[in-house]
C-alpha cells in the first residue's frame, strides 16, 4: 500500500465503489437462493454423516466377529499341485469308473478292451486271463439275465464272443492249453444252453453259443492237427495228446 | 471468521459434524455464489453450481488437508474447477448483463440508467482484463480472498497473485477513466455491498 498516494487512494476508492455496486447488482444470490442451497447442501451432509456413522458401527461389529479363513492360493507351486492334483483325481475317478463299469454301461466296451490288453504275454498265464474273463463275462450275462436287463445281457455277450476269439488265437499249440480252454468253453456252452432254456427268444445267447461252439471246434481241429491221435501211416500208436506238443516224435 | 474458527468447523465436519459443516456454508457461501455468478452466464447456472461446489466438498472433505493451503483456497479451487467443467460442457448460456442485472428498483429512472452505464462500463473493463488478471478481480474484490487464498485458488504463488491484480487495477483505471487525479464518474446511488478486499 505504501507504492500508492493519495490520489491512488482516492481513485482506488473509486474503483472499489464501482466494483462494489457491480458486484451488488449483478453477483449477489437473489431472495432465497442460498436458502434453498443450504437446505439442500445441509440435508446431504446429514444423510452422510449418518450413513458414514452405520458404516462405522458395521465396521465395528465386522471387526469383533471372528474371521472365516481366506481359502486362496499365492504361490504358484500350489497352484500347480492343486492343478496336478485335480487333474490326477479326474484321471483316478475315469479309471474307476472304468473299471467298475457293468455291462450296457457307456464304460463297459472300454473296461472289456482294458482288461483283455492287460493280459499277461506270457502263453499259459496270458489264456488262464482269457478264461478268467470268459467266466467273468458269462457271469455278467447270467447276471444280467436273472434282473431281466437285455442290454445288458446282449453287452455281456458280446463281450464274451470277442473274448472267445481272442482266447482261441492266443492259445497256440499246446495240448494241455487248449484241452483246457476247450473244456472250459464246453462248460460255458452248457450254462449258455441252459440260460437259453430260460431266454429262448434271446438272440445274443444263440450267438454266445454258436461262437463258444464254433471255437471247441477249431480247437479240436487245432488239437489233431498238432497232436493227432491216429498216427500217420507207419507212425508209432503209442502217441497220446499228452505229449508236450511234437507228438510226431514222442515215440522215437 | 478467523481462519482458527474455520480450521476448527473443518475438523468438526470432517467429524461428520453437520452444524459444524453448516457454518462453513454460511461463511462461504455468498462469497462462493458471487464468485462464479461473475462467471457464468446465468442465475440458475450460479445456483446449481454454488449448490455442486458445497455439495463436492461435502465429499471431498475427509481428504482434505491443510498442508498449508488455506481452506477457503481449497474451496474456491472446487468452485474454479466446477466453473470450468460447467462451461466445458454447456455452451447455451444467456450473456451475462441481460441475464444477472439488477439494478435498484428503488432508483429514479434517470439514476438507474446512469447506474447501468457505470455497471457496462465495469463489465466491458473486466472483459479486456485477461483471464488471469480478471480471476484475481473475482476472487479478490467479488470473492473476498485473501492473496494466500487467492493464490492456493488458482495454484499460483502470492507474488503472482500481487502482480496480477496491480496490472489488473491499473488496466481497470484506464478503462474506467478513474487515473490517479482524474474526476472520475461516481457509480450512481444505489444498495452497495462492502466487500473487504485486502489490497
Amino acid at each position: 500500500m505504501s507504492a500508492y498516494d493519495d490520489n491512488d487512494l482516492t481513485s482506488l476508492n473509486r474503483l472499489e465503489d464501482l466494483l462494489d455496486a457491480y458486484c451488488d447488482a449483478r453477483l449477489m444470490p437473489r431472495g432465497a437462493i442460498l436458502s434453498r442451497i443450504r437446505t439442500t447442501v445441509l440435508a446431504q451432509a446429514a444423510a452422510s454423516a449418518a450413513s458414514a456413522a452405520a458404516a462405522n458401527r458395521l465396521q465395528a461389529l465386522a471387526g469383533s466377529a471372528p474371521k472365516a479363513p481366506r481359502w486362496t492360493i499365492s504361490s504358484p507351486f500350489a497352484r500347480r499341485a492343486l492343478a496336478f492334483g485335480f487333474a490326477a483325481c479326474l484321471t483316478l475317478g475315469t479309471s474307476l469308473a472304468v473299471l467298475a463299469a457293468p455291462p450296457g454301461s457307456p464304460f463297459y466296451n472300454a473296461r472289456v478292451s482294458l482288461e483283455t490288453f492287460v493280459l499277461p504275454s506270457e502263453v499259459g498265464d496270458r489264456v488262464a486271463g482269457h478264461e478268467r474273463l470268459l467266466a467273468e463275462r458269462l457271469g455278467e450275462a447270467q447276471a444280467a439275465a436273472a434282473r431281466s436287463d437285455p442290454a445288458a445281457l446282449a453287452a455281456a455277450l458280446a463281450a464274451y464272443r470277442t473274448e472267445v476269439e481272442a482266447a482261441t488265437a492266443d492259445v497256440g499249440d499246446d495240448a494241455a492249453l487248449l484241452a483246457h480252454l476247450e473244456e472250459e468253453l464246453a462248460h460255458h456252452t452248457a450254462v449258455l444252453t441252459a440260460l437259453e432254456a430260460q431266454l429262448p427268444d434271446d438272440a445274443a445267447i444263440d450267438k454266445a453259443i454258436d461262437a463258444s461252439s464254433k471255437a471247441i471246434t477249431r480247437l479240436q481241429a487245432r488239437g489233431e492237427s498238432a497232436h493227432p491221435t491216429h498216427p500217420p501211416q507207419g507212425g508209432s500208436p503209442g502217441n497220446g495228446p499228452s505229449g508236450s506238443g511234437h507228438g510226431q516224435d514222442g515215440g522215437e | 471468521m478467523d481462519e482458527e474458527t474455520v480450521d476448527r468447523l473443518v475438523i468438526e465436519a470432517k467429524g461428520g459434524n453437520t452444524a459444524a459443516f453448516a457454518g462453513i456454508f454460511d461463511e462461504y457461501a455468498a462469497p462462493i455464489y458471487r464468485f462464479i455468478a461473475s462467471r457464468v452466464k446465468s442465475p440458475s447456472d450460479a445456483e446449481d453450481l454454488t449448490q455442486l461446489v458445497f455439495v463436492k466438498a461435502l465429499e471431498a472433505l475427509p481428504r482434505y488437508e491443510a498442508r498449508g493451503i488455506p481452506f477457503g483456497g481449497w474451496l474456491f479451487r472446487l468452485a474454479r474447477n466446477a466453473i470450468i467443467d460447467q462451461v466445458r460442457t454447456r455452451r447455451d448460456h444467456l450473456p451475462l448483463v441481460t441475464a444477472m442485472t439488477r439494478e435498484t428498483e428503488e432508483a429514479s429512472p434517470e439514476a438507474a440508467a446512469a447506474l447501468r452505464d457505470d455497471l457496462d462500463r465495469v463489465a466491458d473493463a473486466l472483459a479486456n482484463l485477461t483471464d488471469d488478471q480478471r480471476e484475481v478481480i473475482e476472487l479478490r474484490f467479488f470473492a473476498g480472498l485473501s492473496v494466500d487464498e487467492a493464490a492456493a485458488a488458482m495454484g499460483r504463488q502470492a507474488g503472482t497473485i500481487r502482480g496480477l491484480q496491480f496490472r489488473a487495477i491499473a488496466s481497470l483505471r484506464r478503462s474506467l477513466g478513474i487515473e490517479s487525479g482524474a474526476g472520475a464518474t461516481a457509480p450512481a446511488s444505489g444498495p452497495t455491498v462492502t466487500v473487504e478486499v485486502r489490497m
